[in-house]
């Protein structure tokens, strides 16, 4: 089983779309399960027109609590607090969206009264997807720890493969280059980066690269809307070439990839025969030959 | 997160999240999902102020793909480093007791039997470890985690961070992007705040002290999906503003949008189509409304920037 | 010698498991008499982070002279040289313990000397003529 994902530094590149799209391409020869760990603002499911399955809550963030009955209002907690996550004067007051359960707090405190516990901050939905099994992460709006919940979406995406025998995992992931990017590019075998042909994707582009390169996972570039800007287009070869990327596809631009969305339905399925759909397939397939080429 | 605050005190969270302790009026910019024309909005809206006169300082708070400043043609200068404390742990006055390992929650320590501790995982710099170690074995180092930037150019001054490649701490690098600039912001007439996609920490730190947001979406599903989980988190940080829907022409169904809108008393105060001059601008890291001030986009900003200030500046 | 191998199960007929820091348990077993020392219930196995790290504080603290598995991450490989104990890898999770410690004894795995600076990839995988990306789910290390 092989573990393949999608990235791309800028957001709103087209990743959702592409991995829709390999998703259907590959359910026709493979076994596939899909992962979302876009758990900020998961889309994949939109894109496939997929049907919720079940939902399940889970605790992966940790957080302070102060039992108020033994607080004497030193405020040494707020004074420790290195991501000034506890406010107050007199009273500490704990504010949950930065709070990280680091658990200093509760190491300073005199009357032992805070208390690090497991708090639910997101949830695993499992939808279905035509051939495909799609397993997503959604984060509770305003929680944190983004990065464990993609580390137990992509556990249960390998054990959802492992059970059905799946050859192959692709996973959406998030965009910037932070903790859920870092999470989603851990134990993987292949990472493809989507961009596009502008000079915002390419900056950002760079930025993803070295992520990608300090996890040492080989990766291949997907040049989507790459009709929009000759300039920029050649600009993302050169930077390809000088580092010795592969181009695995370059997706034009044209209205079916919006209409395709609109509807519901990967772009490969609503449009078969349109220039981006024939593109996509050529992705399909220069990655399944990059995959195939891994030790 | 109204799961995680204990009833009582969502208030003085809020009220702390709210407080600024200078006038200069600040305007977020954000939009949920990724790619929608976040920093396009933001930028010509600065510019557009600019070009009326007023003094404005642009945050861009996408520290893991900040791209303001390609967007400008600027060059970014006056870099500060952003640090975290990396425990340094003196063998010569560690007991070997262990304490910091087990405070550690993130596993980061390890120690091997009757030594002193080593330092091989991840460490986010809480110091736990410091404030468990009897013998102050364990001293404060620094780690640089991401840089913040301030360049000028006349009355536009652009503040930018930047997370360091490979690390995980964006949200400390917002945090001190926004101290910046919360420090200096007397010297401007308005700040404009950029932020990252996504409806989590960093965003909510990104907008915070914003005294109005400009929600920017597209009519796509996928759009409309990210553009209700932004409205929802702006409803618990109880901030106000209005939406701004790009691409308003791409083959979606605008009445989503507008529906979600209206479910959370916002309105949409300008609808832009794709333009050709707008990418032409995108890509040669010139503002439309400084580049084509006639084309229909620049008038939109140029009428939004001029609402702004109407609402704030005069 | 005193070995620690990753298991699936508290009992020397049960399957290896190949991931160290992920591991259910850890079998301590006196290689000379084959007797199960200790059961260790691995409690970093579901930590959100540094699980290697913890993993290899707890079986360094049983005072254990080697370890094998399938495959040790690089912070637990770090963890484990700074203890001084010797790691042993490539251990299938197609094997029980008990042969895993058979083969050891002849000493068929080798002994790691630096961390594996490539993600761990499996014997076997990739696409075989016709259809399937790979099979199986043993980890190894690349060559």
């Amino acid at each position: 089983m092989r573990e393949v994902v999608i990235l791309s530094g800028k957001g709103g590149v087209g990743k959702s779309s592409i991995v829709g799209s390999l998703g259907v391409i590959y359910a026709r020869k493979y076994k596939v399960v899909l992962a979302d760990t876009d758990v900020d603002a998961p889309n994949l499911n939109l894109v496939l027109g997929a049907k919720l399955r079940n939902s399940e809550e889970i605790a992966a963030s940790f957080k302070s609590f102060i039992n108020y009955d033994k607080c004497i209002g030193c405020m040494m907690c707020s004074d420790v607090c290195k991501f000034s996550s506890i406010i107050g004067v007199d009273l500490p007051i704990i504010i949950p969206y930065s709070c990280e359960g680091c658990g200093a707090c509760s190491v300073i405190c005199p009357e032992d009264a805070i208390e690090i516990k497991e708090v639910v901050n997101g949830q695993l939905n499992i939808f279905d997807a035509e051939n495909m099994l799609l397993v997503a992460g959604e984060l509770h709006i305003g929680e944190t720890s983004s990065g464990r919940l993609v580390d137990i979406v992509k556990k249960r995406a390998r054990q959802e493969a492992e059970h059905c025998h799946a050859e192959i995992i692709c996973t959406d992931g998030p965009p910037g280059i932070g903790c859920p990017v870092i999470a989603s590019v851990k134990g993987a075998d292949y990472v493809v980066l989507v961009t596009e042909p502008t000079p915002a994707a390419l900056n950002d582009l760079k930025r993803v690269v070295e992520v990608v390169k300090h996890f040492r996972t080989p990766l291949g570039i997907a040049l989507n809307r790459s009709n929009i800007h000759p300039e920029s287009n050649r600009a993302i070869k050169q930077f390809s070439q000088d580092n010795g990327f592969f181009i695995l596809s370059e997706i034009p631009y044209d209205k079916s990839m919006p209409m395709a969305v609109a509807n519901a339905q990967p772009v490969v399925s609503a449009y078969p025969a349109a220039p981006a759909s024939l593109a996509l397939r050529k992705l399909a397939e220069a990655l399944s030959e990059r995959i195939n080429a891994l030790s | 997160m109204q799961k995680t605050i204990e009833g009582n005190f969502q208030s003085e969270i809020i009220a702390a999240y709210h407080e600024k302790n200078f006038e200069t009026p600040v305007i977020g910019v954000t939009g949920g999902k990724g790619g929608v024309g976040k920093t396009t909005v933001a930028v010509n809206i600065a510019c557009a102020l600019v070009n009326m006169g007023y003094k404005v300082a642009l945050v861009d708070a996408d520290v893991d793909a900040p791209n303001a400043a390609i967007l400008l043609g600027m060059t970014l200068e006056n870099s500060l480093d952003v640090f975290i404390t990396r425990p340094l742990i003196n063998e010569s006055k560690c007991n070997s007791c262990g304490a910091c390992v087990e405070v550690c929650r993130l596993n980061a320590l390890f120690l091997p039997k009757d030594k002193a501790p080593v330092l091989l995982g991840a460490c986010n710099g809480c110091e736990a470890c410091l404030l468990v170690c009897e013998t102050n074995a364990i001293h404060r180092g620094k780690k640089t985690v991401g840089k913040t930037y301030k360049t000028n150019r006349g009355n536009l001054t652009l503040y930018t961070g930047e997370l360091i490649p490979s690390l995980e701490e964006s949200a400390i690098v917002v945090e001190k992007l926004k101290e910046r600039i919360f420090q200096e912001a007397a010297d401007f007439d308005i700040i404009v705040v950029d932020t990252s996609p996504g409806a989590h920490c960093n965003v909510i730190k990104a907008l915070q002290g914003s005294d109005s947001v400009i929600t920017v979406t597209e009519p796509t599903p996928l759009g409309a999906h990210d553009f209700e989980l932004i409205l929802k988190l702006l409803d618990i940080f109880e901030l106000k503003g209005t939406a701004f829907l790009n691409r308003a022409d791409l083959p979606s169904p605008k009445d989503a949008v507008q529906k979600i809108a209206q479910d959370h008393n916002t309105t949409v105060a300008a609808e832009l189509n794709t333009d050709d001059l707008l990418i032409k601008s995108y890509v040669s890291g010139d503002p439309i409304v400084t580049m084509f001030p006639e084309a229909a986009s620049a008038i939109t900003f140029v009428r939004l920037a001029h609402e702004i200030a109407q609402e704030y500046l005069i | 010698m005193k070995l620690c191998v990753s298991s699936t199960g508290k009992d020397i007929g049960s399957w290896v498991d190949t991931t160290f820091g992920r591991a259910p348990y850890f079998l301590i077993i006196d290689t000379e008499t084959m007797d199960v020392v200790e059961v260790v219930e691995n409690t970093a196995a579901t930590a959100g982070h540094g699980a290697g790290i913890a993993a290899a504080q707890l079986v360094s603290d049983k005072g254990v002279d080697g370890v094998l598995t399938g495959y040790v991450g690089p912070n637990a490989y770090n963890a484990l040289h700074a203890a001084g104990i010797s790691i042993f890898e490539g251990a299938s999770s197609q094997e029980t313990v008990k042969e895993a410690i058979a083969k050891f004894k002849k000493d068929e795995y080798h002994k790691a000397s630096a961390p594996s600076e490539v993600p761990p990839c499996e014997p076997g995988r990739g696409k075989g003529p016709g259809r399937g990306m790979g099979r199986g789910r043993g980890k190894c290390r690349r060559p």
